[in-house]
């Protein structure tokens, strides 16, 4: 607060000693400054985007030699009025786009029409990018990447729930794993694994201010159940743009926290105008197709009474009833926007309601948003930015005990007639087949719900002063509350109870409140100045300070005492309750150089110091450097090559430790008696520092061939030095639990391609391509510092390791290589294994004991991503636009097929041992957990991610846009169970699989018109 | 560049850096709290030395009874009614130093873990008794009873890791053998026996040798385990006491079977006779509840711990006379397994065969310390025969799989991969 009050009191004698009216009119804004004369007529026409065909504002229209022009409003229309008569060459600019031009004649009197279609540059030099400076910084002065986005240009291609959705397949580096339940949202990486323990996914800012990016809330365990994402909450149809900064050479500004990268989100605001609502309409449907294929298996049983075996295939035993449902997607929003010159508004409500292919599964979120800009005084405005988010959701249980875990391990052993010869208890013959009883009656009676209330808002002061000083004071709030319930009320259907057991039919009941608020003060000043007629300078300074302070409250209890009861104090058993608060903050300054010859030629150099509450006590103040250079070497040229830009940026940006995880503690206990104690709690580590997250990156941007072809290619090094690891203390030592320490070094080396094309380009046809190619080559270089450490199991169970030489999260295992089935048993014998250098070894000792070493068996983060994009437009009216992603290279732990063919042992081999072919799947089975290279298999994927038709109704005077989209409609992949693209999220079974549910295909309409 | 210009720039920049040393001064300005920890330099320390002697207590307290759960699962005393698999492996006999269950803590619903809060009573203790040596009388009242009850605590935690672990390790140091930890427990029943004796602490005294007896036999001093057992006079017993709230101090017998049904006494144990009649001492009853959901277990509950706070012994003078009649066999073995049964009225036990008085011992033992945390000790040390036998189908039909034959737990690799010392060879 105190650093609130200093900088209002420091921007308040700024503005107090700025001399008033000189003269600022906006940038880039020009009005028409003919003289009358006698013979002249109107131009007026549409601008739209080639690719989109969507209407583009705030576009340039000229006629150079006469010094007149207009600029194009939301709509995408101008008039441009007296103009002389006769024959003009008019031009079409904006950032961002192709120059377009046109010779046009005009008559006397007359009104002639004029429209252009602009392309997107691939490089777009002039664009302004966020760079954590203030003023605006142009694309051309920075010397790294920005994977830029588009939000509105998106949302009109595709329909678009969440931001992640926004990000997928069409940033570079950019990685995706999630869930196919409707609320939860994927997992993000960006520019692969460069921590071992700390939160991967990246910085959010809205608006300038540091918001909550948490991407496990509600009510979760060791699957996917109840993660959601704080990102989520944000509506993608209100953002005008999203860039990525991928990491440290980028990010250094960001400081600590942001070596994993940073998302600004850049909102919607009004331009000035006529008040202009927009209104889009949404319709749809979540289905799967033939689920049976896709997540089922024929699974065996052999009668203990007959010794006969049978088959069985539940879903296909259930044909002609369905477990899974179609889900509704519905959407409304409606925009308005306007203003003047010195006021600009945009309001915006969307509401979005989802329902996923079990019909208990939903999402409804209502956004709300105001932004504000006005212009206080010549030289100083305010930009107001609020949105409100209130969500409801309730996820069905994914993964363990799931609907999908009684379809894939259902068996004829849980068909009635069987069941019941079996075990004749109450309820036996309702489990038809199905491992967990008939769908969806156990499944249903779990409530798993979060309501959410978000609220982020702040406003930023822009004062220029002196014709060469901009500030900027950025603040604001990020508040989430959330009521995470998790429910089961006293069940009395048969099903329920057979499949539950008596005592989990008496139901439970857990809520949880939590709170957060993160608080953002950022002050900066840029002095921009000519050093000569050539060299332009400015420089930077500034601070930020952070705050964040979570608290939770959870109460719990279960067994209810009868029907009707729902409250945690109704219950018999009572839990104890848990409290706590967490909080840390962040301060940090910064100071940059840039220089600018003949805008061609650009320096910046930077250096920024963090402090952050976490740190430990021996740890001050960290330092994070930059530089950074960007050439333009040609520019606008004629030849085939129209323009390229060479870059290379190096810097370092940090990631914090966990709150308190410097400090050594005890928590209090209670003691026999009631008495008051206290017990070892967390260990500390008074040593620990900040993750350091250094990179090189160099590339370079081009258009070719008259801005038909563009590339951008971008090499990165980045090291990641005292990076953090979260390990399992040995218990020996007294304090259980795990302890961050900065364990070594991670080096992530990767290439970024992107490539835009207009395949062709005709009269009413237009053919674009894109192709997003990345690849990351992650490796540890050294682990812990300790005299011999060079690996660390840190999810024992499924056997994924860190280890020095190889990528984080990798899985390592004995590795089956050859030997016999004894047709008998079913046993692996004489089985060899890699011994790691090349060799075999063999695999079991004399008495069955696994003897061979655990050796590489593969990635669980994909090394390859590639994305395509193809729009075509037809005429002016229509607009094909499909999007392909796919990930290669990469293994995932098939915890379904291990707890098929080992645990429960209903794999055909289980019972046909002489029909075994496979040595590794033969030898897990008999291995215990000591070998899962059969477990452990290629999860790659090409997946038909979008699939749109446009088409501009030609009766709306103010454009309405129809269309018919789909979501995942089609797989290609090798992958062993149900969906290359959904796993566990966390806990010691992350990047595992089981009885997960696969991503459902959509299909919406969507209506957007304007009035 | 101007004069003023440049001034100007002075000025913005001296007034942007002395804004950020105001900042950087303020001392609270990254200055956090957490009301729900406590810093270890101001617990460890002489005025929170209750609050200390209180958390030690409630630490064993959690670890005692997820030992005898543990053991009673990993032995014939339970099997499992869940219909989850990962317990599985433990009362199938075959434990693996990777099993999930292995590093849990004292939960409610899932298998806690014998090493884990084993080793964290054995250090707590080990802990207490280094601070209170520290420490002066004047500054902590009672210094020495709550010494020797720091050593008393620390003894039996080394006892529950030597006895269900084939191997286990303190204070991050090497890997140990059962017969090293027993030999450091008996170094802490030895000290807490010195002070008991000293100050007239007659209870940590007695406990202290049935403890240090306990270990004696195993390490093969029978005279000294036969020395202590006899000296524990008639009506010794000492508890623990669990309680309803929280829940790790939960009695976790009576929470696994008639309160979570997560695991019951199966058919072989449950309703044992003695010399052809009921033992009153083994009797179950039928819960009518099932925790197997899809693959239902009745479960059949034992009736020694009947409530959530019902007290658990961790050292008692029946065990001590058994001790001495496993020792000394013959009449005095069987004098001592009559004088057991004479109160619940079962039938006299005769034999002059040895190896019939031995067979009755390891019987007699399996009644009257049923539950509390011997069996799978007995099996181990005594190699007494596996029942289900190992390869038996584990509950038939149901779970799949067959039994093993082990009878201790690897040490968990939540120690092997995490213990430097251990990582790196040193043995």
């Amino acid at each position: 607060m105190q650093s609130l009050i200093f900088a209002f009191s420091f921007m308040a004698a700024l503005v107090a000693a700025t001399p008033v009216g000189v003269d600022d009119l906006p940038p880039g804004r020009t009005v028409t400054s003919a003289e009358p004369v006698q013979a002249v007529g109107t131009i007026t026409g549409t601008v739209t985007d080639a690719a989109t065909g969507e209407p583009i504002a705030a576009v340039q229209i000229l006629i150079d030699v006469l010094g007149i022009g207009v600029e194009t409003n939301d709509d995408g229309l101008y008039t441009l009025q007296n103009v002389p008569d006769g024959r003009h060459t008019l031009t079409a600019r904006r950032i961002g786009y192709e120059r377009a031009s046109a010779v046009i004649t005009v008559m006397p009197g007359a009104r002639a029409v004029q429209d252009f279609s602009l392309s997107q540059q691939v490089i777009a030099l002039d664009a302004i990018v966020v760079t954590g400076v203030p003023g605006m910084t142009r694309r051309r002065a920075i010397g790294n990447a920005v994977g830029t986005l588009d939000g509105s240009a998106i949302a009109n291609l595709a329909p678009v729930e969440n931001v992640q959705q926004v990000l997928e397949g069409r940033t570079a580096g950019v990685n995706m794993m999630g869930s196919g339940v409707v609320g939860t949202a994927p997992r993000m990486r960006i520019r692969g694994s460069s921590t071992f323990s700390l939160s991967s996914n990246p910085l959010i800012y809205i608006d300038g201010v540091r918001s909550n990016s948490e991407e496990e809330t509600g009510f979760g365990g060791g699957n996917n159940l109840g993660m959601r994402s704080a990102l989520s909450s944000l509506d993608p149809e209100q953002i005008e743009r999203i860039e990525v900064l991928k990491g440290p050479a980028a990010a250094t500004l960001y400081g600590t926290e942001a070596s994993r990268g940073v998302i600004n989100i850049i909102t919607k605001r009004g331009s000035p105008g006529e008040t202009r609502l927009e209104v889009m309409v949404r319709q749809g449907a979540n289905f799967t197709v033939n689920p049976s294929s896709r997540i089922a298996y024929d699974n065996y049983w052999r009668n203990p009474n007959t010794d006969e075996v049978s088959s069985l295939n539940v879903l296909d035993h259930w044909a002609g009833r369905r477990v899974f449902s179609v889900g509704h997607v519905q959407g409304y929003s409606g925009t308005l926007t306007g203003g003047s010159e010195d006021a600009r508004y945009f309001f915006a409500a969307t509401y979005s309601d989802e329902t996923g292919i079990l019909d208990y599964n939903y999402a409804k979120k209502l956004n709300l948003r105001t932004n504000i800009d006005t212009r206080l005084s010549d030289d100083l405005g305010l930009n107001l930015s609020m949105g409100y988010t209130t969500s409801d959701d309730r996820v069905p249980i994914d993964g363990f005990r799931s609907v999908v875990e009684g379809i894939q391990f259902g068996s004829p052993r849980w068909l009635p007639e069987n069941r019941c010869e079996e075990s004749p208890t109450p309820g036996c013959d309702t489990f038809d087949g199905f491992i967990s009883g008939a769908p969806p009656a156990r499944d249903r009676s779990l409530v798993n719900e979060q309501g959410l209330d978000r609220f982020t808002g702040g406003f930023t002061f822009n004062h220029s002063a002196f014709g060469w000083l901009s500030n900027r004071l950025t603040t604001g709030v990020d508040f989430t509350s959330e009521v995470n319930v998790q429910f089961r009320n006293f069940q009395e259907n048969d099903t329920t109870v057979a499949s539950l057991g008596s005592v989990a039919a008496k139901g439970f009941r857990n809520e949880e409140r939590v709170t957060q608020l993160m608080t953002t003060t950022d002050f900066a000043s840029t002095a921009e100045f000519d050093l000569t007629p050539e060299i332009n300078s400015a420089t930077s300074v500034g601070f930020q300070y952070y705050t964040r302070t979570r608290s939770f409250l959870d109460a719990g209890g279960s067994q209810f005492a009868g029907p009707g009861l729902s409250t945690v104090d109704a219950t018999a058993v009572l839990g104890t309750p848990e409290n706590n608060n967490i909080q840390d903050k962040s301060l940090g300054l910064y100071i940059q150089e840039a220089l600018a010859f003949k805008d061609r030629l650009f320096l910046t150099g930077a250096v920024r110091i963090d402090n952050h509450s976490a740190f430990g006590t021996d740890i001050q103040w960290v330092t994070y450097p930059k530089a950074s250079v960007s050439w333009v070497a040609i520019e606008e040229s004629s030849s085939w090559l129209n323009q390229l830009r060479l870059r290379a940026a190096w810097g370092r940006s940090g990631e914090q430790p966990a709150a308190f995880s410097a400090l050594r503690t005890w928590e209090a206990v209670t003691g026999p008696q009631s008495t008051s104690g206290v017990s070892p709690n967390t260990v500390g580590n008074p040593d620990l520092t900040a993750e350091v997250g250094e990179e090189i990156e160099v590339g370079f941007d081009t258009d070719l061939f008259d801005g038909r072809l563009g590339l951008q290619f971008t090499y990165y090094d980045k090291r990641t030095r005292d990076a953090i690891l979260e390990r399992d203390l040995p218990p020996s030592g007294g304090f259980t639990g795990q302890q961050f320490f900065n364990a070594g070094q991670i080096n992530n080396r990767g290439l970024e391609a992107q490539l835009i094309g207009t395949v062709i380009e005709g009269t009413g046809f237009r053919w674009d391509v894109g192709y997003n190619l990345s690849w990351n080559s992650a490796e540890i270089q050294q682990l812990s510092g300790e005299p011999g450490d060079t690996s660390i199991i840190f999810n024992s169970w499924s056997s994924m390791e860190h280890r020095v030489g190889y990528a984080p999260n990798s899985w390592f295992g004995v590795d089956v290589v050859s030997g016999d089935i004894d047709p008998v048993t079913g046993r692996a014998d004489n089985a060899m294994c890699s011994d790691g250098a090349g060799g075999v070894t063999p695999c079991f000792d004399a008495s069955g004991a696994t003897i061979a070493p655990r050796v590489f068996l593969g990635r669980a983060i994909a090394p390859w991503e590639m994305s395509l994009t193809s729009d075509f437009a037809l005429g002016r009216r229509v607009n094909i636009h499909l999007l392909f992603t796919s990930e290669l290279g990469h293994k995932r732990f098939d915890n379904t097929l291990r707890q098929r063919c080992r645990l429960y042992r209903v794999c055909r081999v289980n019972f046909f041992p002489e029909e075994a072919d496979d040595v590794e799947l033969m030898a897990a089975i008999q291995s215990g957990n000591a070998i899962i290279d059969a477990w452990v298999n290629d999860v790659g994927f090409v997946r038909m991610k979008e699939v749109s038709v446009s088409y501009v109704l030609p009766f709306w005077e103010n454009r309405m846009t129809a269309q018919i989209a789909g979501r995942n409609l089609l797989l290609f992949t090798n992958w062993t169970a149900a969906d290359p693209e959904n796993m566990f999220l966390s806990g010691g079974r992350a990047f595992m699989q089981q009885n997960n549910m696969p991503l459902p295909q959509q299909i919406v309409t969507t209506i957007r018109f304007g009035i | 560049m101007s004069f003023k210009t440049l001034s100007l720039m002075v000025r913005a920049g001296g007034l942007t850096t002395a804004l950020a040393a105001l900042v950087v001064g303020c001392d609270d300005v990254l200055e956090v709290t957490d009301p729900s920890r406590l810093l270890a330099d101001d617990v460890e320390v002489p005025t929170q030395v209750d609050a200390l002697m209180n958390g030690m207590e409630a630490d064993f307290v959690c670890a005692f009874g997820e030992y005898v759960l543990v053991t009673a699962n990993l032995s014939d005393e339970y099997e499992d009614t869940n219909a989850g698999g990962d317990n599985w492996s433990l009362d199938r006999r075959r434990p693996e130093a990777q099993d999930a269950w292995s590093d849990n803590d004292c939960t409610d619903f899932d298998l806690g873990s014998a090493y884990v809060p084993a080793s964290r009573a054995r250090w707590v203790a080990d802990n207490m008794v280094s601070l209170l040596e520290g420490w002066t009388d004047a500054e902590v009242s009672d210094r020495q009873e709550r010494l020797a009850r720091a050593y008393l605590l620390s003894g039996f935690s080394l006892y529950m890791l030597g006895a269900a672990h084939c191997s286990c390790a303190l204070d991050v140091g090497p890997e140990l053998s059962t017969a090293q930890v027993f030999t450091e427990a008996e170094s802490r029943f030895s000290s807490a026996l010195s002070i008991a004796q000293s100050q007239g602490l007659t209870a940590t005294e007695n406990a202290a040798l049935v403890g240090r007896a306990r270990v004696r036999l195993f390490l093969g001093n029978t005279a000294g385990a036969l020395t202590d057992a006899q000296a524990v006079p008639a009506g010794f017993v000492m508890n623990i006491f669990p309680a309803d709230t929280p829940i790790r101090l939960r009695n976790r017998i009576y929470n696994a079977d008639q309160f979570n049904f997560v695991f019951g006494v199966p058919p072989w144990s449950r309703n044992l006779t003695t010399g052809g009649v009921p033992d009153p001492r083994t009797t179950t009853f039928d819960t009518g509840e099932t925790n197997g959901g899809w693959a239902p277990t009745t479960v059949h509950a034992q009736q020694k711990y009947q409530s959530q706070s019902a007290p658990m012994p961790i050292a008692r003078y029946a065990e001590a006379q058994l001790m001495i009649a496993e020792i000394e066999g013959g009449a005095t073995a069987v004098g001592i397994i009559n004088a057991l049964r004479a109160p619940h009225g079962l039938p006299v036990f005769a034999s002059a065969d040895e190896t019939a008085i031995q067979n009755e011992v390891v019987l007699e033992r399996q009644r009257e310390l049923w539950f509390e945390g011997h069996r799978a000790y007995d099996v181990r040390r005594l190699s007494l025969p596996l029942f289900p036998a190992s390869g038996e189908p584990y509950q038939v039909g149901i779970k799949g799989g067959s039994y093993g034959d082990q009878t201790c737990i690897p040490m968990p690799i939540i120690e092997s991969f995490n213990n430097a010392t251990i990582r790196e060879g040193g043995n």
